[in-house]
């Protein structure tokens, strides 16, 4: 199959849709104007910076430099993931970075070296960028949700908690209820995406390899492929920053650190 | 049985301001205290700090000559049970609430006495159907009851009511008093009561010993 590369005209009759958008502003007076002119450029700017970046790691192809950028990805992934929670405590970003790093650089080495073992390197760009940037994504939302439900639940749940460990109940014990519920929200969506996958709607990256010319039975073995290491990635993240914000949140001598889970400053 | 409190400072974390200063008690079997002070004077952190639910910024407990940190603090729990006044029952009946702490790794050689808790049920004005009401049926006064004899069937050695009558009416506070004195004589020796009361009339009825806090400090002479 043929593979039909988009000059530069072509990329701006589609960008010329975004008319419509503004049509649809002015006629309705939703002053959305500046917004939709801002996202177009920012669009165009953002991905074609990304476009240059990665069309230069592809052709340096260097571990260094890969690894380099893949440092990067985790960082703002990371960033990201604490930076959305409503709560703070002392530890969480250390908490959030140390699972995120942890869980997606383990299973995209395990896609690298073992599922895609015969690869000609295994920094090869082509795959270890889109691989880290997928797993990243998803493992961004499960440790976002885990980490928000976590700190909002044992903030509402005090009462509960302090009497639990009135009781005689260990830590563990006490805050078990809500570290289980973190940790199953924190996989829901990742689980609901699997049920659908395909029957509601394509995902991006199989839609890429269709669109440049891969059959669709490769296509989609490399989308199953993508679907279990992000579902691991999710998992094995979520479990540990609920584990790590716990140790951070309950002390040695089992006392739940309620004072130290403040509300971000707005 | 002795809890001994040494020295025990407490800050306020944001401010830094002193919540308790310099607090040292001993506490012996059989002892009924009263513990009275203004509102914010610092007794329920005082009763927390007992339990150690919070962090103390100085100074130690010891239990039965025995310093108490770490994983001792579970079993410690279990012996010195705090009752807050807010009494909280999530489970989804009074049974069941009843039943939680003997699931705890700390609790579970032991099981709920039925029929104790029954009785003491009746001597509370209510009858063996309690038992089954549903957690979000009860009233404040209904689960400070609940929470009272969840506390009573783990066999303490000390009971730190933070106002944990504070939801019943006149004639159930007083049975509930009557009840712990009664807990308390069976064992003389080895069960104390600390009550956080703002009635005076109460402290006189439950006390033979009355601390007095103020501004988070131990007031002399008692």
């Amino acid at each position: 199959m043929s593979y039909h590369a988009l000059s530069y005209l072509d990329v701006a009759a589609a960008a010329a849709l975004i008319l419509i958008n503004g049509i649809v502003s002015i006629a309705l007076r939703l002053r959305m104007e500046r917004s939709l002119l801002l996202a177009s450029v920012r669009t165009t700017v953002q991905l074609l910076l990304v476009g240059f970046v990665l069309q230069w790691v592809f052709a340096i192809d260097r571990w260094y430099v890969v690894v380099a950028m893949l440092l990067m990805m985790t960082l703002v992934a990371g960033y990201t993931a604490a930076g959305r929670n409503e709560r703070r405590f002392v530890g969480m970003w250390a908490s959030t970075l140390l699972s995120m790093g942890i869980s997606s650089w383990l299973i995209t080495a395990y896609a690298l070296l073992v599922v895609l073992h015969g690869i000609d390197h295994w920094y090869q760009p082509q795959y270890a960028i889109p691989l880290m940037g997928m797993v990243l994504g998803n493992t961004l939302n499960g440790i976002s949700v885990g980490l928000g439900t976590l700190t909002n639940e044992l903030a509402l749940r005090r009462g509960e908690i302090d009497t639990a460990l009135s009781l005689g109940a260990t830590r563990y014990e006490a805050a078990l209820p809500t570290l289980r519920q973190a940790i199953r929200l924190g996989m829901t969506p990742i689980i609901n995406s699997m049920m659908v996958v395909g029957l509601v709607s394509l995902p991006g990256m199989m839609t890429g390899q269709l669109l440049s010319g891969t059959s669709p039975i490769e296509a989609v073995k490399y989308q199953i492929m993508i679907m279990f290491l992000v579902a691991s990635a999710t998992a094995l993240g979520t479990v540990g920053v609920v584990a790590l914000s716990y140790l951070h949140l309950f002390s040695k001598d089992h006392q739940f650190l309620f004072h130290s889970l403040q509300k971000k400053k707005s | 049985m002795l809890l001994q409190i040494n020295h025990i400072h407490r800050l306020d974390q944001r401010t830094g301001e002193p919540l308790l200063t310099d607090i040292s008690l001993n506490i012996q079997g059989g002892e009924r205290i009263a513990l009275s002070g203004k509102s914010g004077s610092g007794k329920s952190l005082l009763m927390r700090s007992i339990a150690l639910l919070d962090p103390l910024d100085e100074g130690n407990l010891t239990w039965n000559q025995q310093s108490v940190s770490g994983n001792a603090v579970p079993a410690y729990r279990s012996q010195v049970v705090y009752l807050s006044q807010q009494a909280v029952v999530t489970e989804d009946t009074v049974n069941e609430a009843l039943r939680r702490p003997f699931l705890y790794r700390n609790c579970n050689t032991k099981t709920l006495n039925e029929t104790r808790t029954v009785d003491q049920l009746r001597s509370l004005g209510r009858t063996e159907t309690f038992i089954d009401k549903r957690a979000s049926d009860l009233s404040g006064g209904e689960k400070q009851i609940t929470a009272l004899l969840r506390a009573l069937a783990v066999e303490p050695s000390v009971l730190l009511l933070d106002e944990a009558t504070s939801a019943l009416d006149a004639e159930t506070t007083l049975a509930a008093e009557q009840l712990i004195h009664a807990w308390q004589s069976e064992k003389p020796a080895a069960r104390s009561a600390i009550w956080v009361s703002h009635d005076a009339a109460q402290s006189k009825r439950i006390a033979d010993r009355i601390i007095e806090i103020e501004a988070g400090r131990l007031k002399e002479g008692t």
